[in-house]
């Protein structure tokens, strides 16, 4: 474990809590505090990551013995019914009890109704936003809300090639979260920052959503860490000349596995989004959304269209260029 | 404190035993076998044999229902189906367990598995195997709290162990997996048929 940091929470990060956060049992207010420690701490980190591949092998063979856990042989079940029969037999010739045969009937009974009882777990497809986030203003331009919208997923593309239009020397490519079951929602230009920033969005299969946002700025500064939020965490570093934070549902420990995948992937190999590629006029500043979408608030960030590949600013925009995802703003905390 | 499984009340209550209506006795079966998989999957992990597994979860069903009594009015029955079954475990390995033994772990669960992918039955296999290599307190403690997802108190109360003990062992545990089952070391666990 790291022992030095002065600028980790190590000291105050002990085994049991990386367990616990394994295990989904660590409490919302000290999540932050270890995710932010396993940032900084190679060594606990990776192994949290080996005690997490542990788990979902577990998990994979909990699924592959379904059925051979949940079939009883017919054979077991007898012998099983047999046997309660001969000790309650055996209790009740003691006591002079009658009506053991019909309990024993009753437990082969229950067999068939474990079938029944059985059920495929409920999958959520909904997901659930929260209201507002905040997020360090710079450069992002202040509490950004998670916004009931996010773009369709040809313009995580558009976006970055947007922002790389601010690099002279330097490509930028979206990172593929699908290993970590990621799959693209969608990406934005963020025009109320100080600095040129994006918003990419995926979900996962449950619907809770990872948002990173990536920004410009003019000067190179030390890679850093900070940490925000309960149910969600946000995760901000600098890296060159580029700042990021990453928006995720804090229990998650994937997180981690997101940002290093963001870190591999965003200034090399995958899909390459070369700088100026989308240059040319600024983003137009009027706001995108639904129909059905409220006119969004001074907390909701404006959404810029995004300049289309080919001719930034002749096409229209698609006739429902956004795709509504947030289903219940009242439950924040389940994220 | 955990419970003991082996107090049998219903000898100063017999008729307790019988006396319930039809509908009680037969949610009271349901209710324990309700979490007869569970026992059995891990049973199996445990034992490492699947006939030594299905002796285990009958021997602790028997137990459990037909002391039905004194289980009435516990108030988290998983956790006391898995204290009965911890109990016969270690009574088991007491008197020694009669375990087959000739065909390896990895083998047997790769025919009750669900077919996985190639990849990913490396891997299981190799897991399977390393847990069958941990000693058995932290096998128990990496089975209850990973696969059957017991918190860390009821895996306490489950092994009547404080939950230290448990957090001890789950960290032993889950380190020796982490090294067995690191490059280089899964040779050793494989076995080739």
């Amino acid at each position: 474990m790291n022992q030095g940091g002065a600028r980790t929470a190590r000291s105050t990060v002990d085994e049991s809590e990386l367990h616990a956060l394994v295990d989904g049992r660590l409490p919302g207010e000290r999540r932050a505090a270890v995710l932010a420690h396993l940032l900084i701490d190679g060594g606990d980190r990776e192994r949290v990551e080996a005690w997490r591949r542990q788990l979902a092998g577990l998990a994979r063979i909990r699924a592959g013995l379904d059925r051979y856990a949940e079939g009883f042989a017919p054979e077991l079940q007898k012998a099983l019914a047999d046997r309660i029969l001969r000790v309650r037999r055996r209790r009740l010739a003691l006591r002079g009890v009658a009506g053991l045969v019909a309990a024993s009937l009753l437990l082969l009974a229950g067999f068939g109704a474990v079938e029944a009882w059985r059920g495929q777990p409920e999958i959520r497809t909904a997901i659930v936003g929260e209201p507002e986030l905040a997020v360090p203003e710079f450069p992002f331009g202040g509490s950004l809300a998670r916004t009931a919208t996010v773009r369709p997923e040809g313009d995580r593309e558009r976006s970055l090639a947007w922002l790389a239009s601010h690099l002279r020397d330097q490509t930028l490519e979206l990172p593929d979260l699908r290993g970590l079951g990621l799959v693209p929602a969608g990406g934005q230009v963020l025009d109320r920052g100080s600095a040129p920033a994006v918003r990419l969005a995926w979900v996962d299969s449950q619907g809770r959503m990872v948002d990173l946002y990536v920004g410009v700025v003019s000067s190179d500064a030390e890679q850093a860490f900070t940490m925000v939020g309960e149910s969600l965490v946000s995760l901000h570093w600098r890296r060159g000349r580029l700042v990021f934070a990453l928006v995720g549902p804090a229990e998650s420990p994937e997180l981690l596995q997101v940002v290093q995948a963001v870190i591999a992937g965003i200034g090399q190999g995958g899909e390459t989004v070369p700088a100026g590629k989308a240059s040319g006029p600024a983003p137009d500043p009027r706001p995108i959304r639904a129909a059905a979408e409220p006119v969004p608030s001074a907390a909701t960030p404006t959404v810029a269209p995004l300049p289309e590949k080919a001719a930034p600013a002749a096409e229209p925009a698609p006739a429902n260029p956004v795709v509504p995802v947030k289903v219940d703003a009242e439950k924040p905390k389940s994220l | 404190m955990p419970w003991d499984p082996y107090t049998d009340e219903s000898a100063s209550e017999p008729e307790e035993v019988v006396a319930g209506s039809t509908r009680q006795r037969r949610s009271v079966d349901e209710e324990v076998l309700e979490y007869v998989s569970g026992l059995r999957r891990y049973a199996l992990l445990l034992v490492g044999d699947p006939h030594d597994a299905d002796d285990l979860v009958q021997e602790c069903l028997v137990r459990v229902i037909a002391q039905a009594r004194s289980w009435r009015r516990v108030k988290e029955l998983r956790a006391y189906l898995f204290t009965t079954l911890h109990n016969l475990f270690v009574d088991g390995h007491r008197r020694r367990l009669k375990r087959r033994g000739d065909v390896p772990i990895e083998t047997v669960i790769a025919d009750l598995l669900a077919p996985p992918r190639q990849q990913d039955w490396v891997e299981l296999r190799d897991l399977i195997a390393a847990l069958q290599v941990l000693p058995k307190e932290q096998r128990e403690v990496v089975l209850l709290v990973g696969l059957e997802g017991l918190s860390y108190l009821e895996a306490a109360d489950v092994l009547g162990v404080p939950v230290g003990t448990v957090m001890s062992r789950l960290s032993r545990g889950r380190e020796a997996l982490r090294r067995l089952t690191s490059h280089g070391s899964t040779a050793r666990l494989r076995v080739v048929k």
